[in-house]
């Protein structure tokens, strides 16, 4: 089964890297992606974090989500948020609604968030 | 323990958003984090707002009291540090607040636990520069 226009990247955030704890500056990315997307951080159903340092728990935590119905990692090193794209558009064919995937950079200018709308 | 026996227990490793709940512990004060965009408090401590999403916070001290939400007592030694304390009842406690804590729950028999016990935290410096809560029954409440 093809995953073309399964779904679509609806928005798109990043911050500095702050040198705070480390899901800080995804986070903060995430929420500027989400709002741009128009939507609220609790609309969340599914969480694909970066795989490594952080959990869908500090996601769930801090956005206060009541029923994430889906999360995934995807361990491909630095390639893990390009796996990750995929995984969202799968769940989106599988009924999620809004996915999320975290990225984060550190090489010292922070943390790319993106995320899918079925 | 005295703080001059070797700890071989478990130890914390603050980060930014967490120093703040430490340091107040070793000054026997238990610090909850306070939104300052929304003024919602949380724990334990985290980056964000989960109810405004706001990543800016303040420090406040908590008043201690609460009452036991649920509890475990332990009676395996999941980790050598531990061994000496078994059987310990760990509690889970809905403070004053209205938020959650763990700590351990002492001098309590297990016949005289039951969910809504009064409890009052208390604070125990077990190495240099680390102080941890523990709770104790509420005499007074
Ligand atoms: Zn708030």
């Amino acid at each position: 089964m093809s995953l073309r226009d399964k779904a679509a990247i609806t928005g798109i955030g990043e911050t500095a890297n702050s040198g705070r704890s480390v899901p800080s500056p995804q986070l903060g990315a995430l929420v500027r992606a989400i709002k741009g997307a128009g939507l609220h951080p609790s609309d969340i159903d599914v969480i694909i974090p970066y795989g490594s340092a952080v959990v869908a728990d500090d996601f769930v935590t801090n956005f206060g989500i009541p029923d994430l119905r889906f999360s995934a990692t995807t361990p491909l090193g630095g390639a893990s948020c390009v796996a990750a794209v995929q995984y969202a558009m799968g769940a989106m064919v599988a009924d999620a609604k809004i996915g999320l995937v975290s990225g984060y950079g550190d090489m010292g200018d922070g943390s790319v968030a993106m995320m899918w709308r079925g | 323990m005295s703080a001059t026996q070797t700890y071989n227990k478990l130890v914390p490793e603050p980060t930014s958003d967490s120093a703040g709940y430490w340091q107040g512990l070793n000054e026997h004060k238990l610090l909850l984090q306070k939104c300052a965009g929304c003024g919602t408090i949380r724990h334990y401590p985290r980056p964000m707002c989960p109810s405004c999403h706001s990543m800016d916070s303040t420090w406040v001290e908590a008043s201690g009291r609460g009452v036991v939400h649920s509890w475990t007592i332990t009676h395996h030694a999941f980790h050598p540090g531990v061994r000496d304390d078994l059987p310990y009842t760990l509690a889970t406690i809905d403070l004053a607040e209205g938020v959650r804590m763990n700590a351990q729950l002492r001098g309590v028999a297990p016949e005289m636990l039951r969910i809504g016990l009064p409890v009052r935290v208390k604070f125990e410096t077990v190495k240099e520069g680390l102080t941890l809560p523990y709770l104790v029954a509420d005499a007074g409440a």
